[in-house]
């Protein structure tokens, strides 16, 4: 079903069920915050929606720091029922592939239940963009609830999911529209599909041999500039490695997880100090083997979504597909 | 019950803890606001242990050794001064209270020196009153 | 031009055998973006270019390379940093040769980036001008504003540290090196903390990017991952962001050379680099002290004067009001 909102009834709407409900949307260059009238919709933002989903800190447990206590299970912390606006279509494509691995942890799953992702397709693909590549289709809106197209007096908007059309029931704001508009939307669509084609590089990245990849000697010299930061991973709307910590303050304990990156030599430190990534190309090599094999080879899909966030802001001028060509020619 | 600070004190071994010994087998009287932490040297103190002292809800900080020339390994005094010196300047820096972090030499027999300085302390940090700014608590800000 | 220079004399260095290896920079499809890279033969010279965004210190990857005969190009800033690593014991002397440049100084991604909303590419004259070529247009700017803020207070453009200098016309030592700390430091200390959560704590996401990026954190394993005691909070809460850039920026007092790449890599734009700076400020008026000139120096915590200040402290304090 669509619906069409003219361009100046957005911000009057969002304040609207900014009443009801909890709303976020992009609010700068950096990321989301909650509607307060400010909107940063020209580019996509520095960091994705992930982190409503898999947050900077989410509490599993609490318990009272003293000996013989037992703890108690929060398993999730009340999240109030809340509307994300403004979702570019590969970030919540992103989600879709977390979702992969997390479909059984609870706490994402609650916040997944509790949200409505409400996508908006961008006016044309950032210099570093290349979800397409991937295998996206920003116009089928996976993940989303409802996707907004930008047309020239506003947004034609395609409903997605019941939880999408359960929202725009009853908003006055939006009309239907008929068939034409509909028809418009295809129009774009087909039109995207047909210039932007899935990257041949995925397909002998399939049939690509696993261990000589792993083997291969292009690692090093193609690591060196990386600083094995985690910019990379922590900017990636499908990066998930996370890490469990225990808090104590006095008496008071939590435990807590938090993102974490494998590009980190703590991540994959054992506790006997044992440590099988502990040179920098390991770990360098981790991050791409398993977005573009491991991940690859057990769902069919690569763990990204070409959003262009580590091309655009790797301090080192790592460049994701000098790797994939790299993998993909071996 | 009105509220009393709570100060960590870095004592090194050799001197100041030696001179809060004396202060105490002499009955000088001074507010029951520290908590002494014994350490080898006033060297062996990093910003990491004072900030760490702050962060657990401490009010304030002393650190304490021996008098220049007198340090027992000759002259951790000296390069603790200097890096005291410039942990202050960055502290004050970024806005954090600078009484609430302090350094003193108190020698073996200054007994009387230790009270005072515990009293001076306790009375600066009344007057700024509990450390909110850089105290953790569990699920604060982010 | 530049660049020409440095391929030329690289090419030498690695037929003349004198080294195994050129540690340099070469450009990336991003237009201002460059990445360091390591050439192992002659033929392989062309890919080498002067960057005009260099950000990352190349002695941080230079550290990659122990035991190799390296050849590196180096600014002033990473002149530096090798003379403090070779302070340090990390690197040594006689496996390094140094290409010096008098430094014209870099330009500063975020800053170019924020100047028009599509660039194509970025045209750098290493003198007066860059011009920024977008889809439509090129708009002219003025090279100085355009220049990382490291450049801009930088007190040592030309390295200290070489095996050979190339000819070149670089930057003026800053006249006003500490313009941006003494802003700060003009606040009260309420607005100093504001300043500082504001701007350092609510924005850091803990990617430690800024620790990885310098040259001079080489910790095997730094503070932040100690587990016992954790002196660090893992997660993002303010406090525990304020201990790390704390302690960071104090474990490289008398250290930093103020290369800016910590601050070049934070994906946040924190100026970080403030913390930093006003330490070498403090350093240098207090112990006249200034890092990586000299690989025979001590370093500034390794030494001391017996009459260094300590005003600072609550004994002098007590004397001077005669209280003891
Ligand atoms: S690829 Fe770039 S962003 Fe990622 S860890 Fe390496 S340097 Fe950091
Ligand atoms: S790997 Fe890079 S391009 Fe792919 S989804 Fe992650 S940040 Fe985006
Ligand atoms: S702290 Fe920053 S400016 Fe100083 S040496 Fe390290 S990276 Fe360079
Ligand atoms: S912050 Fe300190 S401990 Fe961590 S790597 Fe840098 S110098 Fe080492
Ligand atoms: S690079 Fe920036 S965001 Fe990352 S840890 Fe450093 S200050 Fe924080
Ligand atoms: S032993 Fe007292 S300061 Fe060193």
């Amino acid at each position: 079903m669509f619906y069409f909102l003219p361009r100046e009834a957005l911000k009057n709407w969002l304040s609207e069920i900014s009443k009801v409900h909890e709303v976020f949307v992009p609010v700068s260059p950096s990321g989301f915050g909650p509607y307060e009238g400010k909107l940063y919709l020209e580019k996509k933002t520095k960091l994705s929606a992930k982190e409503f989903f898999l947050p900077w800190r989410e509490v599993i447990l609490k318990f009272e720091a003293r000996p013989g206590a037992l703890p108690s299970p929060v398993f999730f912390e009340p999240v109030k029922e809340r509307i994300i606006f403004g979702v570019r279509p590969c970030d919540a494509k992103g989600l879709t592939l977390i979702e992969k691995v997390f479909g059984e942890d609870p706490f994402f799953q609650k916040r997944r239940e509790k949200t409505i992702l409400l996508g908006l397709l961008c006016k044309e693909p950032g210099r570093e963009c290349f979800g397409w590549a991937m295998g996206v289709n920003p116009f089928a809106g996976e993940g989303l609830d409802a996707l907004f197209l930008e047309q020239a007096e506003g947004y034609l908007v395609k409903l997605l999911s019941p939880k999408g059309e359960k929202l725009f029931k009853d908003q006055e704001a939006f009309e239907k529209v008929g068939e034409e508009a509909q028809n418009s939307f295809k129009k774009a669509e087909k039109e995207f599909l047909e210039k932007h084609p899935k990257a041949p590089a995925l397909e002998k990245l399939k049939e690509a041999d696993l261990l000589k990849l792993y083997e291969a000697d292009f690692w090093e010299g193609l690591a060196l500039p990386c600083l094995n930061c985690g910019i990379c991973t922590f900017l990636c709307p499908t990066c998930y490695c996370f890490d469990v910590q225990d808090e104590v303050v006095g008496l008071e304990g939590e435990r807590v997880r938090l993102p974490e990156a494998c590009m980190f030599e703590l991540y994959s430190r054992h506790a006997s100090g044992h440590n099988p990534r502990r040179s920098p190309v390991a770990r360098f090599r981790n991050r791409f083997m398993h977005k573009f094999k491991y991940f690859l080879d057990e769902y069919g899909e690569p763990l990204c979504v070409g959003c262009g966030r580590c091309n655009e802001e790797c301090p080192a001028g790592i460049n994701l597909w000098e790797v994939i060509r790299a993998m993909s020619t071996l | 019950m009105s509220w009393e600070p709570r100060i960590i004190a870095f004592l090194c071994n050799w001197c100041s803890y030696a001179g809060a010994d004396l202060a105490g087998v002499s009955r000088l009287r001074y507010p029951p606001t520290i908590r002494i932490v014994r350490v080898p040297c006033s060297s062996r103190v990093s910003p990491a242990m004072i900030l760490d002292a702050l962060k657990s809800g401490a009010d304030g900080v002393l650190v304490s050794g021996c008098h220049p020339g007198d340090c027992h390994y000759l002259t951790g005094n000296l390069f603790a001064r200097r890096r005291f010196f410039m942990l202050k300047k960055l502290l004050e820096f970024v806005g954090l209270e600078p009484e609430r972090v302090q350094f003193a030499w108190v020698s073996a027999s200054e007994g009387d020196v230790f009270a005072k300085v515990v009293s001076e302390l306790t009375e600066k940090i009344k007057l700024l009153g509990p450390n909110t700014r850089f105290r953790k608590i569990l699920g604060g800000k982010i | 031009m530049l660049t020409e220079k440095i391929r030329e004399i690289a090419k030498k260095l690695l037929e003349e055998g004198k080294i195994e290896a050129f540690l340099c920079y070469e450009g990336t499809s991003h237009p201002f973006r460059n990445r360091a890279v390591l050439v192992k033969s002659p033929e392989e010279v062309k890919k080498l270019l002067w960057p005009s965004f260099g950000v990352i210190n190349l002695a941080t990857p230079l550290q990659k390379l122990k035991g190799q005969k390296a050849g590196i190009l180096a600014t002033g800033c990473v002149s530096r940093a090798i003379v403090v690593l070779i302070q340090e014991g990390q690197l040594k002397r006689e496996d390094l040769f140094v290409v010096g440049v008098p430094c014209p100084g870099m330009l500063d991604p975020s800053k170019v980036r924020d100047k028009a909303p599509e660039i194509i590419d970025v045209i750098d004259d290493l003198k007066d001008e860059v011009l920024i070529v977008t889809p439509e247009d090129k708009i002219k700017f003025s090279r100085e504003e355009l220049l990382r803020n490291n450049c801009q207070e930088c007190r040592h453009p030309v390295p200290p540290l070489y095996d050979l200098l190339l000819d070149f016309s670089g930057r003026e030592k800053s006249p006003d090196p500490y313009r941006r700390v003494q802003e700060i430091e003009d606040l009260t200390l309420e607005e100093r903390w504001q300043w500082f959560e504001r701007e350092v704590l609510r924005r850091c996401f803990r990617c430690y990017a800024c620790r990885q990026a310098c040259p001079l954190c080489y910790c095997p394993t730094c503070f932040v991952d100690d587990s016992r005691p954790q002196w660090v909070g893992k997660t993002r809460d303010l406090i525990d962001t304020a201990l790390y850039h704390l302690v960071r920026a104090y474990h490289l007092a008398g250290r930093c050379v103020d290369c800016g790449s910590c601050e070049a890599a934070c994906p946040m734009d924190i100026p970080l680099r403030l913390l930093t700076k006003k330490l070498e400020k403090e350093a240098l008026l207090a112990f006249s002290f200034e890092a990586g000139l000299d690989p025979e120096a001590p370093l500034l915590f390794t030494s001391f004067d017996e009459n260094d200040p300590e005003d600072f402290m609550l004994t002098s304090e007590l004397k001077a009001s005669g209280k003891i």
